[in-house]
């Protein structure tokens, strides 16, 4: 009892170590369950949703009616026509109204009532922005339509336009189910087939060879949309993977920082105890016990912080798959709360932190209680490195700094360590928001010189209109990396409108095979290299050689001359699929299949940027928080280690100021080599991220950080570290002289 | 330098009295006490006497209840917080028993971190060589005997070139012999720098080396006396 009571009792003393401790197994714990939880919801959601609302695998136009019912049959597959128009409720406003499906891409009543004769159903995203609601009526082309309800549809989860707008604007695009025969009164829509393979192994496959099939049987496909390819629907996947490992990084760095805390502080402890220690194991305690004793805290630390931690996290995940139901459109009618984040929060810490606890209690126990009654030195071990240092002809205060970190390698460590994750959270937000203000500005902006680009249904070879230039385009998949697709672009040689720069800043044209630096590094290939590549369209296979390599953020692109497109890919000479100008066109109604503008790109990226923001300042005030505290502890830890020295350093005549620059300074290159290394540490796995989470985009976001903002981050870190210093300056000041006095330390 | 010429410690009246929960303790009651420029006096006193409190308001550590502290002219007992730090920083050198070395402080720094803020310091590397350490001055305090850590700290308190250096039983932790040699350094800095001197010490062999000998015994003076014959080091005996 008198042991578990000086446990809480030094817990007490050292409030501001435990608490950081606690806190950081906490959040650790809290983040893990809610990530994981809201990734493991999310997932399910997804998943019961495709397959209940059977989620087709593609969406394709084809020149002519297919047989279905031979199709289906023969692929194994379900393969419903459907029929989709947009159509504009206001001016800027555009309501994408579906037929109603019965078997492929069914929509889903998610509040009022299913879709009668006269009515309609709406999104509720479009709904709540726009000011509708169920009972409302909305006027199309003359007809008035009662909304019935709010729908879900599991093609549309993410709700946009098309994918160069990258976030959802409810305000200015919604969709929306009309029964089959209202849906077909409306003008200016087109037909599409969906289709869902029962065998959902090698669904890829599956659709190459349905493809394959209707080429071969002389069906011209006019537009083929692998759901995989589809942002609308992999935006979904996109979070799951980046919450899931998010789970495991955040969360297990924290968990780590607090194994290294705890195994100072105990062994800390432990040598500040050593004559207790000592004199306890002489009267008769047992190893066994004394262990025991020490695991407490670890023990405490890790069960108290996973319980906490857990709860907290628990209670996280609603609110958060609320936040995230106002992007993603899915039912959602319960949560689904699985137990084993939940065990390993409790495990995790528990058998991490003990089991080091353990090796430095064990290793520290090993003494025999004379040797442990004579006291632990402190110190010893950095021996060898403090006398290796020469140190000669530094000033005396960086020699004391220096020294001070080299004694104690582990705290040094722990606080390197610290500053790094804190800079890496810092960081985060801010790395992406540059790298998309980089793709915008030295990509988009800098590769495209035009405010329209129009694609046409089908090949032109006249004259393009006046100011405006042809190009051609086919989209490929490597040969030896099926899970990438880019685009192969066909320009004129001399072309105005692409601004295309070689890797030594110097401007080129394509008058021969260029790929972006990108998609080089992507695939891995070179100057010089061949690649074969297979057409999205037509299956055909080509192999290219690769004459340049352009310096450009824009994204994956490969450019050759339109002339040499055309002739590889048998397209007639001089025919073109779009065109590239600065002027608004309008073009009779099934005569384009998309139009880009380049303002409306840009805005998206813009929009993006801004809703990064919240995240940027989350991730500051978070990392401001998690560096207060490791710096906190640290400066704690060096104040203690030094009572002795500090208060006679006040002996010595040293002032105030003096003092707490001698001992409180001694972090500051610590701190800064952590932002130092954080950075590429940054870059280096936000990298991995984007190429992991690239599929699913369906986009590269080449990674770079602003200058600017990696000197934002060294402010924010510097002033983190300045707060910490200013809360530690009261502990220096309240160190008696006397001390000294007293003391005996060597 | 001689000695008994001007008076350069002052001690008048100098009461000091701790206060826990409900006890009152004096430690020192109404302590008188004169000391000329450059000589050295011994407080002798058994433990609790109230020795280390007098040399720690000497050394402007603590402070009196009342009574006047007078050293070398200044008024130590009226300075104010900061001026007392500078009263420390410029006039006072300290020898501890315990020697309070940093211990990752190399030999050199050890004594470096008092040149450090000294407004003329002497020669670190000369200072080090009058205390024989001067091949040792890359060594780390654990690295060092008990007699040449005590050197390091003499070094350490003559290298700011004190007035007065407040030495608290000095060789208390010391064997006989390294004893000595430690008291013939800090007689011989006395001879040389012309350092004042005062050490406490239980140890009365000691006081014979002295000029002036005072005996305090519960908080008070019972006794002080001029030594006008004091004893080389080498000589004295306990």
């Amino acid at each position: 009892m008198a042991l578990t009571r000086k446990v809480l009792r030094t817990m007490m003393e050292h409030k501001a170590q435990y608490i950081g401790a606690l806190v950081m197994v906490m959040v650790s714990c809290l983040l893990f369950v809610a990530m994981m939880m809201v990734s493991n919801n999310l997932d399910s959601m997804f998943n019961d949703f495709s397959s209940n609302n059977v989620l087709g695998d593609a969406e394709f136009q084809v020149e002519r009616p297919l047989d279905i019912t031979m199709l289906e049959s023969k692929f194994d597959a379900k393969i419903e026509k459907s029929s989709m128009v947009d159509y504009d409720l206001n001016p800027g406003q555009t309501l994408r109204i579906f037929a109603e499906n019965s078997r492929v891409n069914i929509h889903e009543v998610v509040e009022g009532n299913e879709l009668s004769s006269k009515g309609i159903l709406i999104d509720k995203l479009f709904a709540g922005a726009n000011g509708l609601s169920i009972g409302d009526s909305l006027s199309i082309q003359g007809r008035k339509y009662e909304i019935n309800g709010y729908m879900v549809l599991p093609n549309y989860i993410y709700i946009i336009k098309s994918k160069e707008e990258m976030i959802n604007d409810p305000k200015t695009f919604g969709i929306a189910v009309l029964s089959k025969e209202n849906q077909s009164t409306i003008e200016g829509g087109y037909e599409f087939y969906s289709v869902r393979f029962n065998n959902r192994e090698n669904v890829h496959q599956q659709e190459v060879e349905l493809k394959a099939y209707l080429l071969s049987q002389g069906t011209n496909i006019l537009k083929w949309e692998s759901t995989e390819n589809n942002n609308k629907v992999t935006v979904v996947a996109m979070e799951v993977k980046t919450l899931s490992s998010m789970s495991k990084a955040v969360p297990g760095s924290l968990l780590l920082l607090t194994v290294i805390l705890l195994s100072i502080l105990i062994k800390r402890m432990i040598k500040r105890e050593s004559v207790v220690v000592g004199t306890l194991y002489a009267q008769g305690y047992r190893k066994k016990e004394l262990i025991m004793h020490y695991m407490t805290f670890s023990i405490i630390i890790s069960l108290l912080g996973g319980i906490i931690g857990a709860l907290a996290g628990f209670g996280l995940v609603k609110p958060m798959i609320n936040f995230l139901m106002m992007a993603f459109t899915m039912p959602h009618e319960k949560i689904i709360y699985t137990l084993y984040p939940v065990m390993i929060s409790l495990l995790a810490p528990a058998i991490f932190i003990c089991s080091a606890s353990f090796f430095v209690i064990n290793g520290l126990l090993k003494k025999t209680p004379a040797e442990l009654m004579k006291g632990i030195k402190s110190s010893d071990k950095s021996n060898l490195f403090e006398k290796k240092l020469k140190l000669d002809r530094f000033k005396f205060k960086t020699k004391f700094q220096i020294r001070e970190q080299v004694r104690n390698l582990s705290r040094s460590g722990f606080l390197l360590f610290g500053v790094i994750v804190a800079t890496i959270l810092l960081l985060y937000g801010l790395t992406l928001q540059s790298s998309l203000d980089y793709m915008l500005n030295e990509g988009i902006a800098s590769l495209y010189n035009l405010k329209y680009e129009y694609v046409y249904n089908e090949l032109k070879q006249e004259a393009p209109p006046t100011g405006f230039e042809q190009f051609n385009a086919i989209y490929v998949t490597p040969d030896f990396d099926r899970n990438s697709n880019f685009a192969i672009i066909g320009a004129l040689p001399d072309t105005l409108r692409l601004n295309i720069k070689n890797l030594k800043g110097e401007k080129i044209v394509p008058d021969k095979v260029i790929i972006t630096n990108i998609l080089s590094n992507k695939l891995d290939i070179k100057k010089g290299d061949e690649i074969t590549v297979i057409s999205d369209e037509d299956l055909s296979k080509y192999t290219i050689k690769i004459e340049e390599i352009a310096d450009s953020a824009a994204g994956e692109f490969m450019f050759m001359p339109l002339d040499d497109l055309n002739a590889m890919t048998g397209y007639p000479a001089g025919s073109y699929i779009g065109i590239w100008g600065d002027e608004k066109l309008e073009f009779g109604k099934g005569e384009i299949r998309s139009t880009k503008s380049m303002d409306a790109i840009a805005a998206g990226i813009k929009n993006l940027i801004v809703q990064t923001g919240i995240m940027v300042y989350g991730l500051t005030i978070s990392s401001f928080f998690l560096g207060l505290i490791i710096i906190f502890i640290v400066t704690g830890l060096i104040i203690e280690e030094n009572r002795n020295t500090i208060s006679l350093i006040k002996v010595f005549g040293y002032k105030k100021k003096e003092v707490n620059k001698l001992i409180l300074d001694s972090n500051t290159y610590v701190v800064i080599l952590g932002y130092i290394l954080g950075v590429p540490i940054l870059v280096t796995s936000v990298s991995a991220l984007m190429q992991s989470l690239t599929d699913s985009m369906q986009m590269m976001i080449p990674v770079h950080l602003n200058i600017w903002y990696i000197v934002f981050g060294f402010v924010v870190v510097m002033f983190t570290y300045e707060s910490a210093k200013f809360l530690s300056k009261r502990k220096i000041n309240k160190i008696p002289m006397s001390e000294a006095l007293k003391a005996g330390t060597e | 330098m001689e000695w008994g010429v001007d008076v350069f410690l002052e001690i008048i009246s100098v009461n000091k009295s701790y206060q826990s929960k409900s006890v009152k303790q004096d430690v020192l009651k109404g302590v008188n006490l004169q000391m000329d420029e450059g000589s050295i006096g011994v407080i002798l006193g058994p433990s609790g006497s109230g020795k280390s409190t007098l040399m720690n308001i000497i050394g402007g550590v603590d402070r009196a209840d009342n009574g006047k502290v007078i050293v070398n002219g200044i008024e130590v007992s009226s300075l104010k917080d900061d001026k007392l730090t500078d009263y420390r920083r410029d006039s006072i050198g300290f020898v501890f028993q315990y020697y309070n070395l940093i211990p990752n402080l190399n030999v050199w720094e050890n004594v470096e971190i008092v040149s450090n803020i000294s407004k003329n310091p002497l020669d670190i590397d000369k200072v080090l060589a009058a205390v024989g350490l001067a091949s040792m001055k890359n060594r780390f305090p654990r690295e060092l005997s008990g007699g040449e850590q005590q050197r390091v700290a003499i070094a350490r308190a003559i290298v700011k070139n004190p007035k007065l250096m407040l030495c608290d039983e000095p060789t208390g932790a010391l064997d006989y012999e390294t004893s000595k040699e430690v008291l013939k350094l800090l007689q011989q800095i006395n001879k040389d720098f012309g350092t004042t001197i005062l050490m406490i010490t239980h140890n009365a062999g000691i006081a014979e080396m002295s000029n002036r000998v005072f005996k305090l015994r519960s908080g008070e003076i019972i006794e002080a006396h001029d030594n006008l014959e004091p004893l080389p080091a080498e000589r004295i005996e306990w």
